[in-house]
């Protein structure tokens, strides 16, 4: 008796299915027109990045501002090859400055009585 | 987009998957949308339409909940929930959102009797019309959550696993709603099918 109590309560629950219906006919055709005319949303991850697109975009386009980026963008190019040549010119000196040091370092020896660098150089 | 004879292909075996017209859908693919909703608007419709009883607001709920679709389909993600789910959640939060309002708004025009559906079907089956009229007001005897339980789960045939997805709640819990309407609805389904056969007439 108890295995068929839910087995009927289960029988007489599936008299709802007699509610399901056709929706209206012209209830497709009104959806469509009416969302289709809708913006749609686009998500907030996605919204942020094409709203700092957009505010670079603007910065850049601004037609009051565009000298103005104009001359950045040249002074961080001169700026960064000032910073190559100024970072060559430093390389080449510790190089030449490594040199004198060892030829300072033989002088210095032979003063002190290492004949032997003498045969070495 | 969706190709062409992909959309031409609609009554074929190479129907487009709801994810691949979701994702068209997303990127505003008007033919896609509309085979979307020729696909699922029967079943968000009769949702709406066991939750809310009348059809008038059915057909403003389904329309509101197939234009959420549309605005929100950017926000679909692959993996996260099937399509289905995901629709069906958002005609039930549709549901959830028009009772709210209309509970605030001045009873009367909800508690009328359902004339249009009555008189379509009086001209058809006087019987079935009565009977589908005391099932939909068993129905709307139902607190909310156990209705959207027993819409789902009986009038939508959803298994219970895809109904509690949908009603965001574990499947244990939909169980419970189940069992509390089940007990609520003895009584009166009992009387309906004895009544079967010879209360055709009654009022």
């Amino acid at each position: 008796m108890k295995q068929k109590t839910p087995d009927r309560d289960e029988a007489l629950m599936q008299a709802f299915r007699l509610l399901r219906e056709d929706p209206p006919d012209d209830l497709h055709d009104r959806i469509l027109r009416t969302a289709t005319a809708l913006p749609q949303r686009q998500p907030p991850a996605r919204l942020r990045t094409a709203a700092g697109w957009a505010w670079l975009h603007n910065r850049l386009a601004m037609p009051d501002l565009r000298m103005a980026w104009a001359f950045c963008f040249m002074a961080l190019v001169v700026a960064g090859a000032l910073g190559i040549y100024v970072g060559q010119m430093q390389a080449v000196q510790a190089a030449a400055m490594a040199q004198g040091d060892e030829a300072e370092m033989v002088v210095y020896s032979i003063m002190q009585g290492d004949v032997a660098w003498e045969d070495r150089i | 987009m969706l190709s062409g004879q992909k959309i031409q292909g609609e009554s074929g075996a190479d129907d487009p998957s709801d994810d691949t017209l979701i994702t068209a859908v997303a990127q505003g693919d008007a033919r896609a949308f509309d085979l979307l909703v020729k696909r699922h608007l029967k079943r968000v419709y009769n949702i709406a339409y066991g939750m809310v009883y009348n059809p008038a607001d059915a057909q403003d709920v389904a329309q509101d909940a197939m234009m959420r679709v549309w605005m929100y389909a950017p926000s679909w993600r692959a993996g996260e929930s099937a399509v289905t789910t995901w629709l069906h959640r958002i005609a039930v939060n549709c549901c959830y959102d028009f009772l709210r309002k209309k509970s605030r708004q001045p009873q009367g025009s909800e508690m009328l009797p359902d004339i249009q559906d009555m008189r379509t079907d009086t001209e058809s089956d006087y019987a079935e019309a009565e009977k589908k009229k005391r099932l939909r007001a068993m129905l709307r005897s139902l607190p909310e959550r156990q209705r959207i339980a027993v819409t789902l789960c009986y009038l939508d045939e959803m298994s219970n696993a895809q109904a509690a997805s949908v009603m965001g709640v574990h499947i244990k819990a939909l169980e419970a709603l189940l069992v509390r309407a089940r007990k609520s609805l003895r009584p009166m389904l009992e009387t309906l099918d004895l009544g079967d056969g010879n209360d055709g007439g009654q009022g």
